[in-house]
């Protein structure tokens, strides 16, 4: 018993030092709008974000009618040089939820000069946002689309496991062609099921300006009911169009996840113009449904009306602040922050957020 | 013509002629590689990586605050410099690729492209010597 509360408080002790250091670590790096150098080998990155959020209904985030101040991130990525071909990539996060924990770690290496390979904890590569949902500076909103919220399970953070990137330059644009396969990585792994493996690819098309991108990407995994231990496929993809030329930043995302016998979709159609080089507004159509087969109950699907501005207070550093107008409460539902029949059908989630990077 | 209207196409005309300097893409004398702009596009987008071989592209950059990287950027990759920064910081969170190194000026450029094959960067055509080589100009 002695025991167990002393591991408790060394765990406690670890994690709150570790975000200290975190914390420390971006006090002193923020003055500095670039990179942290440590010679020619060792580079790190940071960047994080602190929302507040405040609904008038139902609860969703951890967000009320009193507000939170919980949604909250802390990232530094740090690459290390192993040898001429190959590097170590690591982000360490810290937020108030989850803690400090590794998010990914991976090494790659160059095979030739198309073919680049990486093994180890790797995010996945889904659709226009996966990789760098938690950089919300170089995202158009504070609180990214339903298809990357965790409720909409429509993407896993990263897995476990080795893939391999292929870059062709073609006549008219740019392709690169990724594989992948190992097990799904989930930081709260659900406790009746686990997945045993994971493949997927993701292929992404850009025009040569570099204006107009495309995507098509999906993985399987194959889940194991710990109950039977029988193994079940579970499904999702994502297809996405970014139009980006000059002022405007325009992005278009289809999904799909199926397991058991169950549909879920989500899609949205958002753009951004910059008035001024400091000054930009944004708005978005957001529709899930986490039960195909129950789309016309408001508790299985949310449509959003996101209007937003944006406000760059420095080169890394910027201000934003959204309304988010509901129909439906199905992602409240899912989360499991809201009951099915409990829920208010049309309420409002106000973000305002602040984020940086350096 | 009006005094104004001759003014304001002289003014128009020198304008144009002091923002034109031209611009270079240099890499070391002894690497062999042809650079296309849409390949240097690809470098410096953080899509292409490597050279033939698979030995990594080295790539090298002006400070945020210099015209010949505002010029570089919006010649060669058709962005501002901010929409550059904010490419390669996703290129840099997401474990894709490093932004190029920094360096504070021509001659930095210069001598860091000399001394190494993997090397690549961008500079005045004025400022090009012989102890590097331009693969494209812009």
């Amino acid at each position: 018993m002695m025991l167990e509360k002393l591991n408790a408080v060394i765990r406690a002790v670890k994690v709150v030092s570790v975000f200290g250091a975190l914390i420390a670590a971006t006090s002193l790096f923020a003055t500095a709008s670039h990179a942290v150098d440590f010679g020619d080998r060792v580079v790190v990155h940071g960047f994080g974000y602190q929302d507040y959020m405040q609904t008038d209904s139902n609860t969703y985030l951890g967000a009320d009618k009193r507000g939170s101040w919980d949604n909250n991130f802390l990232g530094l990525v740090t690459s290390i040089d192993i040898n001429e071909r190959s590097k170590l990539w690591a982000q360490l996060e810290g937020n108030t939820s989850d803690g400090t924990r590794f998010t990914w770690f991976f090494v790659d290496y160059q095979f030739s000069e198309n073919l680049r390979g990486h093994v180890g904890r790797v995010k996945f590569p889904l659709g226009l946002y996966n990789e760098t949902v938690d950089a919300k500076f170089l995202q158009v909103s504070q609180l990214e689309p339903s298809i990357y919220q965790g409720a909409a399970d429509m993407v896993h953070d990263a897995y476990h496991g080795a893939g391999l990137d292929y870059e062709q330059d073609v006549g008219h644009g740019h392709i690169l062609w990724q594989v992948y396969g190992g097990n799904a990585y989930d930081i709260d792994p659900p406790v009746d099921s686990k997945d045993r493996r994971v493949v997927g690819g993701r292929v992404t098309y850009r025009t040569p300006d570099s204006d107009l991108r495309f995507m098509l990407s999906g993985y399987r995994t194959y889940v194991e009911l710990l109950a039977d231990g029988t193994m079940h496929s579970e499904d999702r993809g994502i297809v996405s169009v970014d139009f980006s030329p000059d002022k405007f930043d325009i992005k278009a995302e289809y999904a799909s996840h199926q397991f058991f016998g169950v549909t879920s979709n989500a899609y949205y159609l958002q753009g951004r113009y910059s008035f001024t080089e400091k000054l930009a507004g944004y708005v978005r159509y957001d529709y899930a449904v986490t039960d195909k087969d129950r789309r016309d109950d408001a508790a299985y699907y949310q449509k959003t009306v996101v209007l937003g501005l944006q406000y760059r207070l420095a080169d890394n550093l910027t201000l934003r602040a959204e309304n988010h107008s509901n129909h439906g409460y199905g992602l409240p539902v899912a989360s499991g922050e809201v009951e099915a029949g409990q829920g208010q059908r049309n309420w409002n989630l106000t973000v305002v957020g602040i984020n940086f990077s350096f | 013509m009006k005094l104004s209207t001759v003014l304001f196409i002289a003014i128009t005309f020198i304008a144009g002629v002091t923002q034109a300097e031209d611009i270079v893409v240099i890499i070391n004398p002894k690497n062999e590689a042809k650079l296309s702009k849409e390949l240097v596009m690809s470098y410096y987008m953080g899509d292409a990586k490597a050279w033939t071989g698979g030995v990594p592209v080295r790539l090298l950059d002006l400070p945020p605050d210099s015209s010949t990287r505002a010029a570089f950027d919006k010649l060669a990759l058709g962005k501002s410099t901010q929409q550059m920064k904010d490419i390669w910081m996703k290129n840099a969170t997401s474990g894709k690729a490093e932004p190029p190194k920094e360096m504070d000026s021509d001659a930095e450029v210069k001598k860091a492209v000399a001394s190494s094959r993997m090397a690549m960067g961008y500079i005045k055509a004025s400022s090009v010597d012989d102890t590097v080589k331009v693969a494209l100009q812009l």
